[in-house]
């Protein structure tokens, strides 16, 4: 291995800026890759941790697939559905507030644009949901044009327990007195209003009428809980759908995209590198022929060319790798950081530190390092057929005084490069939508790289097959 | 050849007598094996020499012994010394035994050209294999004269091999063109001229 | 036993009609210590021949036997390792890996054969000084002249100690000084140090160097010249009478 290394290590040092630009390759793909997988994450992490609070014992919510108010009765139908242990029934409602109607003056900024009425069935939702009041009580059964609030809202409006909040309704102008606090909003979305459920039916003239049930099942385990929500589908009917929580569900499933985007980005960029790679590897192939042939007529086997190639491509990799892992974390910081405070300001979302997953970590190692072996080795493939034989080498040479043109590559075997890229693109956290497989496999296939091609539209159908199931 | 050149630019050197002309062309012509001069010759040359007023000679007694006849260099040997430095020497055109062979071999049925040729080649590469250790082996220090007689050699027994392969690889044409055949003379006596013997 | 013996070889590239003969029936026999030229036109074999004897090319039919060793027998990997290990080889051009100095290239065929680094590198140093590059053991090919690249080739092919070296038009790409001391230099390994040495040359002042001369022309032998060495041994120069005196006086 010894004087593999040092051939590798001479050839790099010979060409430094061109050492240094694949170098370069590597590290921006492997950057952009980790560090948003690493960015992301946490923002995911820190929404869906305020979610769950939020959501309680809540296991699913019962809504209309279009949105509209049904009937309270639905939510009798759904307690009575086998395996379901508990509903509460909901009427919800966007208000948009006019500009500067809480502040009234035109100077200042809004603090609020809409706030959201939810009428609550007092004993059904407390059942469900641990309501932790600072001031004041919690609401009652009986009461009338009485809310409770969160603290931040209160700070908001500058109001406190006994005080009046003014509401534009369809039914007009409505006064609810505050009667409690409950803590600071952490999720995003429009601040609450609670009040009884009577109480938002008249205000919203919407008698009997509710449009979610938030229902919480007896069973455990996964298959018994997803048999319950087919249960009560299959009572209600398929107007209806079980979803996890309200408006905070399609953030999530942007985030969720965002975070396939950025994903997309990285491999894009680290195959990019690759196709850079491959290319200039050509280049270097074609200088090294004579070299080749000459160690090979010296008595070099094919595995000690092949390791020559394999420790240029690994060092490269690894410290492509190393610094791109370093700086994506540096990236991830640096985002969490500028952000943070934004966040906090903006949705009281406290975001952490950007995560790094072990999983993450090897996956992005595997793929930088993969990526640049497999676009290395595969830049031989098209001469694999005049390859390590001995016959092309001495028809070469007989081309007396010119110099020695046979390719001496060592014939790579398509699957051993077939399966480094699976292993790296197929991480568990690293998720490719389907249209980038198909971009990618019709890209790659234009190049002369019929085995990255290959490889490649492989690993990423792989890597989206993993990506779904995760 | 000119032996007269040399034995002036040899009395341009010092008087010599005979005996020492004779020696000391020998040394300098690269020894005995590459010219050997036989010293009649030298005193024949002298004579014409000292005919010509080129030389000058003179007798001085020795004891106990003939006299021994020195020569110098006259004005008039000097002014030719000169010329011949001044002018160059026309090259040698040998007698080409092996051409002559060749040409014989090729109208000669019982006789293939190809091995007269092989032949000349193996007696041409041993010459060269010879010359090349003679001059390989020669002291650069005190012989450098020497080599450089022998880097001729080589160099002309190169381009005799060179000549060779030439030969070999046209032979075929050659062969298809008459062989050199003498010019007919024209009949009858030719004009006398005054003063010319026929 | 010879230490080279190639029995009619016959090599065809090519089939049908495109087919090209580049050897018809060639044998010949070289002993160890032996300094063998082979020449001839272009397009002779003469190339040919030297890949087959030294294992970079299979014949179409015949034998090449190598210090016993039945080279078609062989699969791929004895080759690369008789290659390796008995033979040596130098070329006309890029003799050397650019990216290594002259130690290191020299050492090339033991390293590769898995000698350590350390006594690889003495014993290519060892080579280097006997031939006069001691001085040049650091050096890159691009800091070396053509000559002392060749001589470092010679090195090369030395330092695995092979029976056999071969070399393809050694001093084509050199002047004629450069030339005459790869040629001498080479005398001196078969002669001196008693390998087989086979040169394909086109230059007769260097095939003069040698002890036998073989002419190939379209790919058969037509002619062979032994060339008989005159004596030396008389009047060879001062230290050598020295010698003898000292000899005599022992």
């Amino acid at each position: 291995m010894n004087i593999q290394l040092t051939l590798a290590a001479r050839y790099l040092r010979g060409r430094k800026l061109r050492t240094a630009l694949t170098t370069l390759a590597i590290f921006f793909g492997v950057l952009v890759l980790f560090g948003m997988n690493t960015l992301l994450p946490a923002f995911t992490r820190a929404f869906q941790g305020n979610i769950l609070a939020a959501a309680g014992q809540v296991d699913a919510t019962v809504t209309l697939k279009t949105g509209d108010a049904f009937d309270a009765a639905v939510a009798d139908r759904v307690a009575g559905v086998e395996g379901v242990r508990a509903v509460s029934r909901l009427l919800d409602r966007t208000i948009n507030l006019p500009v500067d109607y809480l502040d009234n003056d035109p100077a200042l900024p809004d603090p609020a644009t809409a706030l959201s009425l939810v009428g609550l069935d007092v004993a059904q939702a407390t059942a469900l949901h641990a309501y932790q009041v600072s001031d004041g009580r919690f609401l009652e059964a009986g009461d009338t044009d009485a809310t409770v609030i969160s603290r931040s809202l209160a700070e908001l409006l500058g109001l406190g327990v006994g005080d009046g909040l003014t509401l534009p309704t369809p039914t007009g102008e409505q006064t609810l007195t505050i009667v409690g606090l409950l803590p600071p909003r952490t999720q995003l979305g429009d601040e609450e209003v609670l009040v009884t459920l009577p109480q938002a039916q008249a205000m919203l003239a919407m008698p009997g009428l509710i449009n979610a049930v938030e229902t919480n099942f007896e069973p455990v385990n996964e298959a018994e809980r997803a048999a319950v929500e087919d249960a009560i589908l299959a009572e209600l009917g398929d107007t209806f759908q079980l979803g996890a929580l309200s408006s905070n569900i399609e953030l999530l499933a942007n985030l969720t995209v965002a975070q396939g985007i950025f994903t997309l980005l990285g491999v894009l960029a680290l195959l990019m590198g690759g196709f850079i790679i491959f290319n200039t590897f050509r280049t270097v192939v074609t200088e090294r022929r004579r070299d080749i042939g000459m160690l090979r007529t010296l008595g070099a086997s094919r595995r000690t060319i092949l390791g020559t190639f394999l420790a240029e491509g690994l060092i490269q990799g690894v410290v492509g790798t190393a610094l791109g892992l370093l700086g994506g974390y540096g990236l991830g910081w640096l985002g969490v950081t500028a952000l943070a405070p934004l966040m906090s300001r903006m949705i009281h979302l406290d975001i952490g530190a950007p995560v790094v997953s072990p999983a993450l970590v090897i996956g992005s190692v595997i793929v930088g390092v993969g990526v640049r072996l497999v676009s290395g080795m595969s830049s031989s493939w098209p001469m694999r057929n005049t390859l390590s034989r001995l016959m092309p080498l001495a028809a070469a040479m007989r081309s007396a005084g010119t110099s020695y043109l046979t390719a001496i590559e060592p014939n790579v075997s398509p699957w051993a490069t077939t399966c480094t890229t699976c292993t790296g693109a197929g991480v568990p956290g690293v998720s490719v939508t389907p249209a980038v497989a198909s971009a990618v496999a019709s890209d790659a296939a234009e190049s002369d790289g019929a085995a990255v091609s290959i490889g490649s539209g492989v690993a990423v159908a792989v890597a989206v097959a993993g990506g779904a199931s995760a | 050849m000119s032996v007269r050149n040399a034995i002036l630019g040899l009395l341009a050197d010092r008087p010599r007598h005979g005996y020492d002309l004779h020696a000391a062309f020998e040394a300098i012509a690269g020894g005995e094996a590459l010219w050997a001069l036989k010293p009649a010759q030298v005193y024949s040359t002298l004579a014409r020499l000292e005919e010509g007023g080129l030389v000058a000679q003179e007798s001085i007694e020795q004891d106990g012994g003939p006299e021994k006849h020195i020569y110098s260099l006259t004005p008039a040997g000097e002014a030719e010394l000169a010329a011949w430095f001044a002018s160059g020497v026309p090259t040698e055109h040998q007698r080409d035994e092996f051409f002559v062979k060749l040409m014989l071999s090729l109208g000669n049925d019982t006789t293939d050209p190809y091995r007269v040729i092989q032949a000349q080649r193996n007696r041409l590469y041993q010459e060269l294999h010879d010359a090349t250790a003679r001059r390989n082996r020669a002291d650069a220090r005190v012989e450098l004269a020497q080599i450089f007689l022998l880097d001729k050699s080589i160099m002309h027994l190169e381009a005799d091999v060179r000549w060779l392969d030439l030969i070999e690889a046209r032979l075929d044409d050659i062969r298809r063109q008459p062989l050199p055949k003498p010019q007919p003379r024209p009949r009858g006596r030719p004009r006398k001229k005054l003063g010319i013997r026929n | 036993m010879s230490l080279i013996s190639a029995v009619n070889l016959n090599k065809v590239y090519g089939s049908g009609d495109t087919a090209v003969t580049a050897l018809k029936g060639v044998s010949l026999q070289v002993e160890p210590g032996e300094f063998m030229a082979i020449m001839g036109p272009s397009g002779c074999g003469k190339s040919t021949l030297l890949h087959l004897l030294g294992g970079l090319d299979r014949p179409t039919s015949g034998t090449v036997m190598i210090d016993g060793h039945n080279l078609s027998d062989l699969p791929d990997n004895k080759l690369t390792e008789i290659r390796r290990r008995r033979i040596g080889f130098i070329f006309q051009f890029f003799n050397l890996i650019p990216v290594l100095n002259a130690v290191e290239n020299t050492a090339l065929p033991i390293t590769l054969d898995g000698v350590r680094p350390g006594e690889a590198k003495a014993r290519a140093t060892e080579w280097l000084r006997k031939i006069g590059l001691g001085d040049r053991l650091d050096h890159r090919p691009d800091q070396l002249s053509g000559g002392q690249q060749q001589r470092v080739a010679v090195a090369r092919a030395l330092v695995a100690d092979p029976a056999l070296i071969l070399a393809d038009e050694p001093t084509g790409n050199l002047d004629t000084r450069a030339s005459e001391e790869i040629a001498a230099l080479l005398r001196q390994v078969a002669n001196e140090w008693g390998r087989a040495v086979v040169i394909v040359t086109h230059d007769p002042r260097i095939a003069a160097y040698a002890d036998r001369i073989i002419f190939l022309k379209d790919g058969a032998i037509v002619d062979q010249t032994v060339l008989e060495p005159r004596s030396y041994d008389n009047g060879q120069g001062a230290e050598m009478v020295a010698g003898k005196l000292q000899a005599m006086g022992d």
